[in-house]
C-alpha cells in the first residue's frame, strides 16, 4: 500500500514530534537497563552507602544458587503451561468464533475484554474465585473434591497464576489465530470437505499446518510474556509463595532486590533475564519474518 | 457414472434473497453440461448445490438415482476443480492428490498407482514432489484436475476453473478438459460466465439468468433458435443486433427514426410491438437478395480483427448496428452501405416477455425494396 509522504516544512518538528516516546524509552527502557548492568557488576554494603566493584562475582554467586536454578525451573513450568493453556483454550474460541454467522461482533468483542484488564487486577479477580474460604471457583472444586488452597499448596499456587497469566493472553492469542483463520481460503476447506474430510479431520490436516506460522509466532509472544510480563499476576496473588513455589525469575528479580536488598545479585538476574529476552527477540526475528513456509 | 437429477430446486438466502428459483433439470450420464450465465444468475449457487457445499431450500438434486439433498459434500461422490484451485498449499503435488483417497481409506498401493495414472494424463508427472506455490498458474490447474481425476468420482464439477487463466493457456486448457472428459465419460457441470468457453466445451449448454433457466440445449441450438432476448443476446458474440419496431398492415417497421432500415413486409404476424433480433454474421454488405431486412446504413466506425472486420453503423436506437464483413473490407466512418439479411436468419421476440416468435420463412416476408403490396 502506498502511503502518503508527509512533507514537514521544519527540520526540528519531527524530531519534536518523536521526543515524547524518545523520553519514554530512554527514561523508563534503557536507562534503567543500563544502570542495572552497571549495577550487576557492583555490591551494596547493607546501609547501601557504599558501592564496591566486584566484577563478577554477583553473577558467580547466582549461578552457584540453587534457589535460582530453583526459580528457572518454576518459570519454564509457568511459561510452558501458560502458553499452552491460553494457547489451545485461543484457538478453540477463534474456531469456534470463525464460524459463527450471527452476532459475529458481539462475541468477538467480549473475547477480546481480558486484554484490557490490568495484570494485577486479573490476579486479584482469579485469587478471589480461587479464595479456600470466600471463593466461588474453590467452592465448586471442593464439591467435586478437590482441595484447592493457593496459600498452602505449591500446585495450587502454580495453578493459580497459570490460569489468571493465561486468561489475560487469551485475547491477543485469539485476535491472531483469527485473523490466520480468515487468512485460510474458504475454498481449501470446501475442498476439503469435498474430499471427504469430516469438521476434525479438516482441523488437524488442513487448519493446523495452515496455521503454523500464527502458531509459531503466538508461541515466542506468549513464552516471552510469561516469562518477563507476569510480575504483577505473581505479586498480585501468591507473592512467589508458598515457600518459592511460584517465585518465577521476574518476581524473584524484585524481591531479592527489593525485599532482600540485595541490590547487585537482583541486577545480575535482570542482566541474564535481558540476555534471554533479546535471545527470544533474534528468534522471532529470524524465523518469524520469514514466515513459516509450507 | 451416474445422471443428475435437479426437481423442483429454489435457493433462498436468510436475507430472503431468492438465488435459484423452483429450477428443474435432468443431466444424463457421462454428458457434459455449462451453466453459463452473468454474474449473480445462480449459476455457482446451483453448482454448490450439487456438491453439497449450499444447503437446498426446497426440492431434490438426486446423482445417480439417490437423493443427495442431505448428504454431506464428502459421501455425495462427486469432485470439484475451484476457480482459485484450492489445493492444499501445504502438501506436495503427490499428497495433494492422495488427500482424498487416504480419506477414503484406499489401500496405499492403490494410492500411488492411481496418483500417477492420473499425473501422467495430465503431464505432471515431475511435479509430485512440489508445493503449489513453486508451481505456475497452468500447472495448479492441472492439479487441482489431477485431485477430481484420481478419486473417480461419479460426477465432476467446475466452476469457473479457467478464468485465473492467460487467454492462450485458458483455450490450451479448455482443450484439455474437453478430451479428458471424453476419455473419461464422466458426467460433468461446467461453470462459467464466459459463452465462448460454454458453446466449446458443452454437450448441453444451459442459460441462467435470474435465479432461472432461460433455455437448455446444444449450443448449436441455442445459437440458432434462441427462445429468450436473454439467450440471443448473451450467447454469440459480438451480441445480436436488436431492432425494437412495431408490426401493422403486414409490414414490420423500425421504431422512430428508420436510420435507412427498410419497412419489410411481414405476413402472418399479429400487429403490435415487435422486437426483430439479427445477428452481426448475417447481416451482409451488398444488395438484396431474396426476401428479408435490408436498408442503407451509414457507417459510424470499424475494427478490422484480421479474419473479418466488425463495420459498426448507425442504427434506429442508441445501440450501433454491428455487422461481420470480410477481413479486406476498408468500410470508413462516413461511408453508406448497402445492408441484407435473409429471413430465415432473422428473429422475432414479444417485446414484452421476450420469447422468441415462431422463425420466418421467405414466405412470410417479400423483398422490402421491392414495390409494396396493394392492401
Amino acid at each position: 500500500m502506498q502511503t502518503k509522504r508527509v512533507t514537514f516544512r521544519h527540520v526540528w518538528l519531527p524530531y519534536l514530534l518523536c521526543l515524547p516516546q524518545l523520553a519514554v524509552t530512554l527514561i523508563f527502557f534503557i536507562w534503567p537497563a543500563g544502570e542495572a548492568i552497571v549495577e550487576s557488576f557492583y555490591q551494596t554494603n547493607a546501609f547501601g552507602t557504599s558501592l564496591r566493584f566486584v566484577g563478577l562475582a554477583n553473577f558467580q554467586r547466582l549461578f552457584s544458587d540453587p534457589s535460582y536454578y530453583a526459580s528457572i525451573r518454576v518459570s519454564v513450568i509457568f511459561a510452558l503451561a501458560t502458553s499452552a493453556l491460553a494457547m489451545t483454550l485461543s484457538l478453540l474460541f477463534a474456531a469456534v468464533a470463525d464460524r459463527i454467522v450471527r452476532g459475529t461482533n458481539a462475541y468477538r468483542t467480549f473475547l477480546i475484554w481480558p486484554y484490557a484488564v490490568a495484570p494485577a487486577v486479573a490476579g486479584v479477580l482469579w485469587m478471589f474465585l480461587f479464595n479456600p474460604s470466600i471463593g466461588i471457583a474453590a467452592y465448586a472444586l471442593e464439591m467435586v473434591g478437590i482441595d484447592f488452597n493457593a496459600t498452602i499448596s505449591p500446585n495450587s499456587a502454580m495453578a493459580l497464576i497459570i490460569v489468571a497469566a493465561a486468561w489475560k493472553q487469551i485475547s491477543y492469542n485469539f485476535l491472531f489465530f483469527l485473523a490466520g483463520l480468515q487468512a485460510i481460503p474458504n475454498s481449501v476447506y470446501e475442498a476439503a470437505a469435498i474430499d471427504g474430510a469430516g469438521p476434525v479431520k479438516r482441523f488437524f490436516t488442513i487448519v493446523l499446518p495452515l496455521l503454523s506460522p500464527t502458531t509459531f509466532f503466538l508461541l515466542v509472544v506468549n513464552m516471552v510474556y510469561a516469562f518477563f510480563d507476569t510480575f504483577a499476576v505473581v505479586h498480585a496473588t501468591t507473592q512467589g509463595g508458598p515457600g518459592q513455589a511460584t517465585s518465577i525469575l521476574v518476581y524473584k528479580v524484585w524481591k531479592d532486590g527489593f525485599v532482600g536488598l540485595d541490590l547487585g545479585g537482583s541486577a545480575a538476574q535482570s542482566v541474564v533475564l535481558m540476555a534471554m529476552v533479546a535471545a527470544l527477540t533474534v528468534i522471532q526475528f529470524r524465523y518469524i519474518e520469514r514466515r513459516v513456509e509450507y | 457414472m451416474a445422471g443428475i437429477t435437479i426437481d423442483g430446486v429454489r435457493k433462498v438466502y436468510p436475507n430472503g434473497f431468492q438465488a435459484i428459483e423452483d429450477l428443474s433439470l435432468n443431466i444424463p450420464d457421462g454428458e457434459l453440461v455449462v451453466l453459463v450465465g452473468p454474474s449473480g444468475c445462480g449459476k455457482s449457487t446451483l453448482l454448490r448445490m450439487i456438491a453439497g457445499l449450499e444447503t437446498i431450500s426446497d426440492g431434490d438434486i438426486s446423482i445417480g438415482g439417490r437423493i443427495v439433498n442431505r448428504l454431506e459434500p464428502g459421501e455425495r461422490d462427486i469432485a470439484m476443480v475451484f476457480q482459485n484451485y484450492a489445493l492444499y498449499p501445504h502438501m506436495t503435488i503427490f499428497d495433494n492428490l492422495a488427500y482424498g483417497l487416504r480419506n477414503r481409506k484406499t489401500p496405499k498401493a492403490e494410492i500411488k498407482q492411481r496418483v500417477e495414472e492420473a499425473v501422467q494424463m495430465l503431464g505432471i508427472a515431475h511435479l509430485l514432489d512440489r508445493k503449489p506455490r513453486q508451481m505456475s498458474g497452468g500447472q495448479r490447474q492441472r492439479v487441482a484436475m489431477g485431485r477430481a481425476i484420481v478419486r473417480e468420482p461419479s460426477v465432476f464439477l467446475f466452476d469457473e476453473p479457467l478464468s485465473n487463466l492467460d487467454a492462450k493457456l485458458r483455450v490450451q486448457m479448455r482443450v484439455e478438459i474437453k478430451r479428458l472428459q471424453r476419455q473419461l465419460k464422466t458426467t460433468s457441470v461446467y461453470v462459467t460466465h464466459d459463452q465462448l468457453e460454454a458453446m466449446t466445451l458443452a454437450d448441453t449448454l444451459v442459460v441462467m439468468n435470474a435465479g432461472r433457466i432461460e433455455q437448455a440445449g446444444t449450443p448449436m441450438e441455442l445459437y440458432s433458435n434462441p427462445a429468450t432476448v436473454f439467450v440471443a443476446t448473451f450467447i454469440g458474440s459480438p451480441a445480436m443486433n436488436m431492432l425494437p419496431g412495431i408490426v401493422a398492415d403486414g409490414f414490420f417497421r423500425v421504431e422512430g427514426d428508420a436510420a435507412g432500415i427498410q419497412p419489410m413486409s411481414l405476413r402472418g404476424v399479429a400487429n403490435g410491438p415487435v422486437i426483430l433480433g439479427v445477428r452481426p454474421e448475417h447481416l451482409q454488405v451488398g444488395p438484396a437478395i431474396g426476401a428479408g431486412l435490408s436498408g442503407r446504413l451509414h457507417v459510424i466506425s470499424s475494427e478490422p480483427i484480421g479474419a473479418e472486420t466488425l463495420v459498426y453503423c448507425e442504427g434506429p436506437g442508441s445501440d450501433p448496428l454491428i455487422l461481420r464483413a470480410a477481413g479486406e473490407a476498408t468500410h470508413r466512418p462516413g461511408d453508406m452501405v448497402d445492408v441484407f439479411a435473409p429471413a430465415d436468419r432473422l428473429h422475432l421476440f414479444d417485446t414484452e416477455t421476450g420469447e422468441a416468435k415462431p422463425r420466418l420463412t421467405a414466405v412470410q416476408t417479400v423483398m422490402a425494396t421491392g414495390p409494396q403490396p396493394v392492401t
